[in-house]
């Protein structure tokens, strides 16, 4: 026995080897050198204008080597985001250099999505160390003032201006960037965009867009990124039974969905999708008063940016009656809502037959403006987009609105806008009788293009503009300057006209700028 | 016999000290494996009845990674009940897994019934994936052999239970006529792209074909004495056990 246990200590040390973790050669590989990408100084994400060189220079060190002992490769992610398997999408290095100097071409980023940089250092033992940064491309075009216009009276082209007017923090001189759409895509618009709309696509490498009517009745989306064409009509849309006489694009909220009121219909546009696409109308039957309706939209809505309790409403021309859907967004499988009279309405919203829609948008404290005609008369219908509540019918006095070609509102105050072919006038609605004011004339040309300037981003996520730290403040000539289209022939001279009073009624003459150079004015619009 | 013990002892305390020498491997992860995505699929020519041939694929998936280069793999026929077909009537063109890809098919082409004398209208082939270089059969257990059945009349789509989102619940061939008649389509490749042509719908475009659907049963429905109903089924839905399904003779109800 006593052989035993001698036999058994002999042996337990070899039992307890496995329970000790053999150190032995960590000693040994700490003594390697590593090779020392310094980066200090470069940013972690790094951030370059598309089109502009990337320069990027760290420091290689490795104890006991010099410069020439290191090669390196550098390799560029070309679709954005797949965070840790970036390298899939990195064929060939795009530099050997020691420090990077390359041109970026890639799409400008959008949302939380970024490419990848990756640089390779291998040392002439083959040692080789990694660094990844992000990459942010940003649009070589900011957000500003987008006009369409024609030379030739039968395509359409769009300069973009950044300026103080138009852009946020822009300090220097105004920017004018012209003919992008044919710089972009060869060749200008074939057709005349009368009526242009920021847009936005949700797809993490959509971003912003602009939406385009024709004369014809066409849409049209084109990247507000590098202005090269989305697409048309049918290609943006899964029915190949749509009918295209659009009259309105609707940039409804921060929801994947737009709209386009097209042939008395209004189809949602799934902005998720790329490129974003129509499918089905919205529903077309509805109840009121325990009958089932048929609803024809008249060409315009007045919608809600953000999510209202009302989206939009509208004139249904078919039965005479303001109806809209009680959604934060154009749901297509959505009921629609006739609205409805309280004490305090001096019309019934479901008994106004005969009317044409001139103009429908939001106007200030949560109303809705529809702009009508009934015969020979002028009418200012007004509802409440969160109540759906009838609220004011005005009829327009004066005969100068008989030739309006042209209408805007301000959210912030009850005046509504008109422009004929030569002057500018103002419906002031905040006193007990509603009165038309001249404000402007044109000298010589005729108007062509008018809007209220509005800046792009508040009309995708209004949300935004409250108050406080870490919201967005809009610059001073949001929803207080006209915007003027004036043409002679097929030359044209854009106006900003800003506006004083608490009725926005009076044209600050001392401060009208123009901006010439332009083929006929056929639209305006803000960009982001 | 007590040296015998102590000799034994010492023998039994060296083998524990060495037990622990071993490395106790995971059973290796079958990175060759191969299988079929469906145990299962119908072809038809309804929509080409004056072809004599065509060509259908029936998709693989690989177990392990995939690699830079073209795998082709090997399928062999399963003789039975599961081939009805002679070697005549079809033809295996090849059977790869791209590079790169997870995913990959064996090419087959039919000859159609309906041009062939003394066949049945429904012709079988079995197959089964074997071992070559590249894969051996593996992943699915039950996924190693699939049924292809091929037929000059209608036969329930590859992707109906995809469709059964965006049509209709139940299977009929009224159901499937009427979505041929009115969307001009046989499949549906909703969860995955077609094998063929990589297109893959989303619901938006199958709202608008469930849509085309629901418009031509309504039609159907307003310009005939009786409406739209399902002619036969596909076995499901049978809760009184007679092997037909109880929807059968009920009248088709569009989900758009």
């Amino acid at each position: 026995m006593k052989k035993i246990i001698i036999y058994l200590i002999i042996v337990f040390p070899f039992l307890t080897t496995a329970c000790f973790k053999d150190l032995g050669h960590e000693w040994d590989r700490d003594s390697i050198p590593e090779i020392v990408i310094d980066t200090t100084g470069i940013p972690a994400t790094l951030s370059v204008l598309q089109f502009d060189h990337l320069k990027v220079a760290p420091t290689v060190s490795k104890e006991g080597l010099t410069a020439a002992d290191f090669s390196y490769k550098w390799y560029l992610s070309y679709v954005m985001g797949y965070p840790g398997e970036e390298r899939a999408y990195m064929p060939d290095p795009i530099s050997t250099d020691a420090a990077l100097d390359y041109v970026i071409d890639l799409q400008p980023t959008s949302g939380s999505y970024s490419y990848s940089l990756w640089l390779q250092v291998t040392d002439k033992t083959g040692l080789r160390k990694d660094f990844r940064w992000s990459l942010l491309v940003l649009s070589a075009y900011g957000d500003g003032l987008v006009i369409a216009d024609t030379k030739d009276g039968s395509t359409t082209d769009l300069t973009l201006i950044e300026g103080r007017s138009f852009t946020e923090a822009w300090t220097q001189d105004d920017r004018i960037s012209r003919n992008l759409y044919s710089v972009k895509n060869g060749e200008a618009y074939a057709g005349l965009i009368t009526n242009l709309s920021p847009g936005w696509n949700a797809n993490s490498t959509g971003g912003k867009r602009l939406y385009g009517i024709t004369a014809q009745g066409d849409f049209v989306v084109v990247s507000a990124i590098d202005y090269s064409l989305i697409g048309k009509n049918h290609d943006l849309s899964y029915d190949d039974q749509m009918v295209f006489k659009a009259t309105q694009a609707l940039e409804t909220s921060t929801s994947s969905y737009s709209a386009l009121v097209t042939d008395g219909k209004i189809y949602p546009m799934v902005t998720s999708l790329l490129p974003e696409r129509f499918h089905l109308s919205m529903t077309e039957n509805y109840s009121s008063g325990g009958v089932t309706k048929t609803n024809y939209v008249d060409k315009y809505v007045a919608y809600v940016h953000g999510n209202g309790t009302w989206w939009g409403i509208w004139y249904d021309k078919n039965n005479g009656a303001f109806i809209g859907q009680k959604s934060s967004y154009p749901n297509y499988s959505g009921v629609l809502t006739p609205t409805d009279k309280d004490a305090s309405s001096n019309f019934d919203p479901l008994d106004v037959p005969g009317r044409e829609t001139l103009y429908a948008a939001v106007g200030s404290q949560n109303e809705d403006y529809f702009l009508m005609k009934y015969g020979s008369t002028y009418e200012i219908y007004t509802v409440t987009n969160n109540t759906g509540m009838a609220r004011d019918k005005i009829t327009i006095p004066g005969s100068e609105i008989a030739q309006a070609k042209f209408f805007a509102v301000s959210e912030r105050t009850k005046t509504v806008f008109f422009a004929d072919q030569t002057a500018v006038y103002a419906i002031i609605l905040s006193g007990g009788t509603p009165t038309v004011k001249k404000m402007y004339s044109v000298s010589s040309g005729e108007i062509t293009a008018f809007s209220v300037f509005r800046q792009a981003w508040y009309l995708r996520n209004p949300s935004l503009y409250v108050s406080g730290v870490g919201y967005k403040v809009p610059i001073a000539n949001h929803e207080t300057m006209l915007l003027l289209g004036v043409s002679s022939g097929n030359s044209g001279t854009l106006y900003e006209l800003p506006l004083l009073g608490a009725d926005l009624a009076t044209v600050d003459n001392s401060k009208v700028i123009s901006y010439s150079g332009f083929g006929k004015i056929l639209s305006i619009s803000a960009q982001e | 016999m007590k040296n015998l013990i102590q000799f034994g002892l010492i023998i039994f305390v060296f083998a524990l000290a060495f037990c622990g020498c071993k490395e106790d491997m995971i059973e290796p992860y079958n990175m060759r494996g191969l299988f079929f995505t469906t145990k299962t699929l119908n072809a038809s020519f309804i929509m080409i009845p004056d072809e004599e041939k065509m060509i259908t694929s029936i998709r693989v998936k690989v177990m392990g990674d995939t690699v830079s280069y073209d795998r082709p793999f090997k399928v062999e026929v399963v003789p039975g009940d599961g081939t009805t077909a002679s070697e005549s009537q079809y033809r295996i063109i090849d059977a790869v897994v791209p590079a790169g890809e997870w995913f990959g098919s064996v090419r087959i082409e039919v000859a159609n019934p309906a041009k062939l004398t003394g066949v049945p209208s429904l012709l079988a082939v079995t197959l089964k994936i074997v071992e070559n270089e590249n894969f051996t059969p593996g992943g699915f257990m039950d996924f190693l052999q699939v049924k292809l059945t091929w037929t000059a009349d209608y036969a329930k789509p590859r992707t109906w239970r995809e469709m059964r989102f965006f049509f209709c619940s139940y299977y009929s061939t009224n159901v499937y006529k009427a979505i041929i008649e009115s969307c001009g389509i046989t499949e549906f490749d909703y969860y995955q792209a077609n094998p063929e042509t990589g297109y893959q719908y989303d619901q938006y475009e199958g709202f608008v074909l469930g849509k085309k659907f629901g418009d031509w049963v309504r039609n159907y429905n307003a310009t005939h004495d009786d409406v739209y109903r399902h002619d036969d089924g596909d076995g499901t839905y049978d809760n009184d056990g007679d092997g037909i399904s109880d929807y059968v003779g009920q009248p088709i109800v569009p989900l758009h």
